[in-house]
């Protein structure tokens, strides 16, 4: 894709602020959700269909210093996407810029695209019976702007740009940290042929509860790739059997050659 | 019983078939709606996409539990004796099953004398039960997909497919043989009048006939 976009999450500059999460909220029209207090500063545990977006807060005591990392949680608009793979309505498709878009006149609410997410992203709406996510701002994007989360990021912890842009400033801004954050990685999933939303994790994925080397789950790939072409020929299988069992046995009445011990009597036709 | 038919099937076990009957072909169309686009139009005939997987779910029930429940408590001596039949395998069933597609494809074949139950019929039997079974708990796994870890329920949607599958190819086969293959037409009438001639009785389950008519003649 030569107009691939992407976006860049910088762990080493983010603040927290949560700003992200409120220009999601405020572009998309989305109401805020009651949350329960907990000890933590992070409002949301989890994805809801109304929250698209949110960041996790991690105390670490390690090297006798605390640390606290932050990570902004959205759908990682993979390249090769379990969810689209895993719907069967056609209603998960890329935009043009490589972000990953459910549509909703399509979507039934079957919620296959759920369960098979490798970051357990999309939730159905209870009421519409649909499946929500981040968008990536498509009708921001295709007119010049960049995605709500990124205008507003005040620290410039998140990136908006191409692909190669973004993946070369990675690479830089990694080399620079490594002497203050010696175990900072970047974390891009090659199985997935790439994520658009890129990380600079200060800290092995493991810490941030993400998969080591995320991929499409293997039972989406052996249903869809092996199960249903199979499924297709056993049906048709049987179909064309059963045709040419019809014909072939035109014209014929219940004679059949049974063996009966009494003798050829039973066997006959009566 | 008159003279030229005998008794095969129960009333229970004519009214379990045909709801497991009725109840799988509901599980086959608002199933297809979901499978793939190109069947969405079905879903005008159960009133809309939700109306389809509430229906398909009330059909899972219905062909599960329901004629699975009615056939055990409504006739529970033929329930064991079903059973019993088609858990009983022996070499006679690998020389019926070795015969049959000589006798499916219309040619001559030399078939073993055959119990109430065939040997193809007792196949039939247990691939309705055991794949019935698969598509019920995966089904209900789907239905409750949020309590389930994910490493599980993601495997219930492929095994699920596959099931659905096999179950519709063994249908397509079973309707078949059940409905126009000229030597086992006669079939149908023992599910729905509960009766089959007396020849066909001779000729195709013969050691059953035998069984049957000695119990008549010591009435």
């Amino acid at each position: 894709m030569a107009d691939r976009m992407s976006v860049l999450f910088d762990a080493s500059k983010c603040t927290a602020c949560q700003a992200c999460s409120i220009a999601c909220k405020q572009w998309n029209s989305l109401p805020a959700e009651k949350t329960t207090l907990t000890s933590s500063y992070q409002t949301h545990q989890t994805f809801t269909p109304q929250t698209w977006t949110f960041i996790t807060f991690k105390e670490v005591w390690a090297n006798n210093k605390m640390e606290w990392l932050f990570f902004k949680k959205q759908c990682m608009h993979c390249a090769e996407a379990a969810c689209l793979k895993a719907c069967n309505h056609d209603a998960i498709s890329h935009t043009d810029k490589g972000f990953v878009v459910i549509d909703h006149e399509k979507c039934i609410g079957c919620g296959y695209c759920v369960t098979n997410c490798t970051f357990n992203v999309p939730r159905i709406h209870p009421k519409t019976n649909k499946a929500y996510k981040c968008t990536g701002c498509p009708e921001r994007v295709s007119n010049g702007l960049k995605p709500a989360c990124v205008q507003t990021c005040q620290p410039e912890a998140l990136v908006y740009g191409t692909r190669d842009e973004i993946m070369a400033m990675a690479k830089n801004r990694l080399e620079k940290i490594k002497p203050l954050h010696p175990q900072a990685v970047l974390y891009d999933a090659p199985k997935l042929e790439g994520v658009n939303f890129t990380y600079i994790l200060l800290r092995e994925p493991e810490f941030y509860q993400l998969p080591n080397d995320p991929a499409v789950p293997v039972s989406v790939d052996i249903w869809k790739d092996f199960i249903r072409p199979f499924g297709g020929l056993a049906i048709a299988g049987a179909v064309l059997a059963t045709t040419v069992g019809f014909i072939k046995t035109r014209g014929q009445t219940t004679e059949h050659d049974y063996a009966s011990p009494k003798g050829k009597e039973v066997g006959k036709d009566e | 019983m008159n003279n030229d038919r005998i008794k095969r099937f129960s009333l229970v076990e004519r009214i379990s078939h045909w709801m497991h009957t009725v109840s799988f072909f509901i599980l086959v169309l608002t199933g297809l709606v979901v499978l793939t686009p190109k069947f969405h139009f079905l879903a005008s005939l159960f009133g809309g996409v939700q109306e389809t997987r509430i229906i398909h779910r009330v059909a899972g029930v219905m062909f599960s539990f329901g004629t699975v429940l009615l056939f055990m408590i409504g006739d529970n001596p033929a329930f064991v004796r079903w059973i019993k039949d088609i858990t009983t395998w022996g070499k006679e069933d690998v020389a019926f099953l070795k015969e049959f597609p000589k006798e499916f494809f219309g040619g001559h074949a030399n078939l073993p004398e055959q119990g109430r139950f065939n040997s193809g019929e007792k196949v039939n039997s247990l691939l309705i039960l055991i794949d019935g079974g698969i598509l019920t708990i995966t089904g209900f796994m789907m239905w409750y997909a949020e309590s389930i870890p994910l490493g599980l329920i993601r495997w219930a949607y492929p095994v699920h497919d596959l099931a659905a599958f096999i179950m519709i190819a063994v249908i397509v086969a079973h309707m078949y043989l059940g409905l126009l293959h000229p030597g086992s037409k006669e079939a149908i009438n023992g599910m729905l009048s509960g009766t089959v001639s007396r020849s066909f009785a001779k000729l195709h389950h013969a050691k059953w006939y035998r069984e049957v008519t000695q119990k008549e003649k010591s009435k």
